[in-house]
């Protein structure tokens, strides 16, 4: 019973110990890092006169490339757009629908089969 | 001729499974059937379940030799040797602790820790779940069991199948079946047993706290993650440095993204294969002799006690964040500190959301659940250090 009572505490005397650094360290990281990224986010905001030129334009272009095109599409293609640019600065200036060569059907069937690889 | 026809179909009824077989192996092989259908009918856990009770029904075929412990004998009458049951080969995994590491690779691949990374103080939470297991170590004592037998019954309060057979076959390989079995059927009856015990421990004004949204995580910290994990834990508790380890790589794989392919095996290919080996040996472990054993009810009945006083424990240290944050805790995520990814913590959003139907507790109960994997794995290795 002594020895039950001695397992019971030692296991959760380490089980939190382990944790509880871990807790500390997984902490730490999280300070860390994002201390050693913060400084690139406020020289964004210091080269303001720089960049402040694609940050009004974004608007603009978007109102020429919406033209004939609603809103919602519009916003869907930007997020693709930007999820695939991986947060780099871009602006859209236009949207054009891509010249379809090939008959519908046809795109269908070359997807099909090129699926799997 | 007709004399010998009829001696050679004597000899085949007389050495068949009808003529030498007992009422253990008729109560076995019944036994295999409810647990089939609890996977199949009732979805028990079916993916372990189902190998394990068909591992079951093999061990328990009379003459067929085909548990986990039909090992390679030399023949008395003819002196040589013969091989040992096929479940006999692939049992040594188990035994040798290969699989469950394994296991837990596929799990590493598959689990996000971005919840636990960007709200750490889970992590006590994930420890506080673990209470269970030593809490029940004290019960088994009581009740006869030896220190290795008690540990081994213990570590189903962690709710992780892996980490409990790799208990077992360290400690106490004889009741492998059993707690094999207690451990997978609770942790399918997670969203039975554990609301009452949330509910019974909590206010109404505690279950129906909203929390902050969770910070996003940046990759740097998911890469750093596995690797700090894996040398914190294993220089602290070496004996869980397989599990961890194995997990912390396969989260590796996941989010690097420059191994995209291994860690699709890893997730697919060889955590089945693994699962269709383990589930089957460790089923062909319980064989008549070993599992009709009063030990059994007694394993069955602690196993629930460790999984209750696990949720409770979970929940208790929650409620003690809930004041020490001032109300910005809900206790509720406390009982996904038991392991049982990812079910108990959608048991903690069933009831959150009982109680405010606009509160989403997932995400934030994501992370002591995935803290619990961590947790049952250090436990673990304390029990083996501690009971070997």
């Amino acid at each position: 019973m002594d020895f039950a009572i001695l397992v019971t505490i030692t296991g959760l005397v380490v089980v939190f110990a382990a944790l509880a650094f871990l807790t500390f360290c997984i902490w730490l990281m999280g300070k860390l890092l994002s201390s050693l990224t913060k400084p690139k986010q406020p020289a964004a905001p210091k080269t303001e006169t720089k960049p402040a030129a694609p940050a009004p334009k974004a608007p603009a272009p978007v109102a020429n490339a919406s033209a004939g095109i609603p809103g919602e599409v519009v916003a869907a293609i930007s997020a693709a757009v930007a999820s695939m640019m991986g947060g780099k600065p871009f602006a859209v200036r236009s949207i054009k629908r891509k010249k379809q060569t090939r008959p519908a059907w046809g795109a269908a069937g070359i997807v099909e089969n090129t699926r799997p690889f | 001729m007709i004399q010998q026809a009829l001696d050679a179909i004597g000899g085949i009824l007389t050495s068949s499974g009808f003529a030498n077989c007992s009422w253990q192996n008729l109560v076995m092989i019944a036994i295999a059937c409810v647990l089939i259908y609890l996977a199949i009918g009732r979805g028990f856990e079916p993916l372990l379940l189902l190998p394990i009770a068909f591992g079951m029904l093999l061990a328990n075929i009379p003459v067929a030799n085909l548990n986990s412990y039909a090992a390679p004998y030399i023949d008395p009458v003819t002196g040589k040797e013969m091989a040992g049951s096929l479940i006999y080969y692939l049992y040594q995994g188990v035994k040798l602790g290969i699989y469950p590491p394994l296991i837990f690779l596929g799990i590493g691949c598959m689990t996000d820790f971005g919840p636990l990374i960007a709200n750490p103080k889970s992590f006590l939470l994930g420890a506080a779940a673990q209470g269970g297991i030593f809490f029940t170590f004290i019960g088994a004592t009581l009740l006869g069991f030896t220190p290795q037998e008690a540990g081994s019954i213990g570590i189903i309060g962690g709710a992780d199948g892996p980490t409990a057979i790799f208990v077992t076959s360290k400690l106490a390989p004889d009741l492998l079946g059993a707690i094999a079995i207690a451990a997978y059927s609770y942790m399918a009856l997670v969203p039975i047993i554990q609301p009452p015990i949330m509910k019974l421990l909590t206010t109404k004004k505690e279950r129906s706290v909203v929390m902050e949204t969770l910070r996003p995580v940046s990759k740097l910290e998911k890469i750093v993650f596995p690797i700090m994990v894996t040398i914190i834990v294993s220089f602290l508790v070496p004996d869980a440095a397989p599990l961890v380890g194995m997990l912390m790589l396969g989260n590796l794989m996941r989010e690097s993204g420059v191994v995209d392919r291994l860690a699709k095996t890893a997730q697919n290919e060889l955590m089945n294969i693994i699962t269709i080996f383990l589930g089957v040996t460790v089923g062909a472990t319980a064989t008549a002799e070993r599992f009709l054993d009063p030990k059994t009810l007694k394993i069955i009945a602690l196993g629930l006690v460790a999984f209750c006083v696990g949720t409770a424990c979970g929940v208790l240290l929650g409620k003690l964040m809930y004041v020490l944050s001032k109300g910005k805790i809900n206790p509720l995520i406390g009982s996904a500190g038991v392991s049982a990814v990812p079910m108990a913590a959608r048991v903690s959003q069933k009831v959150g959301q009982k109680e405010n139907p606009a509160n989403f507790l997932l995400m934030h109960a994501m992370g002591p659940n995935v803290a619990g994997v961590i947790g049952s794995a250090v436990a673990a290795g304390v029990l083996i250090n501690i009971c070997k």
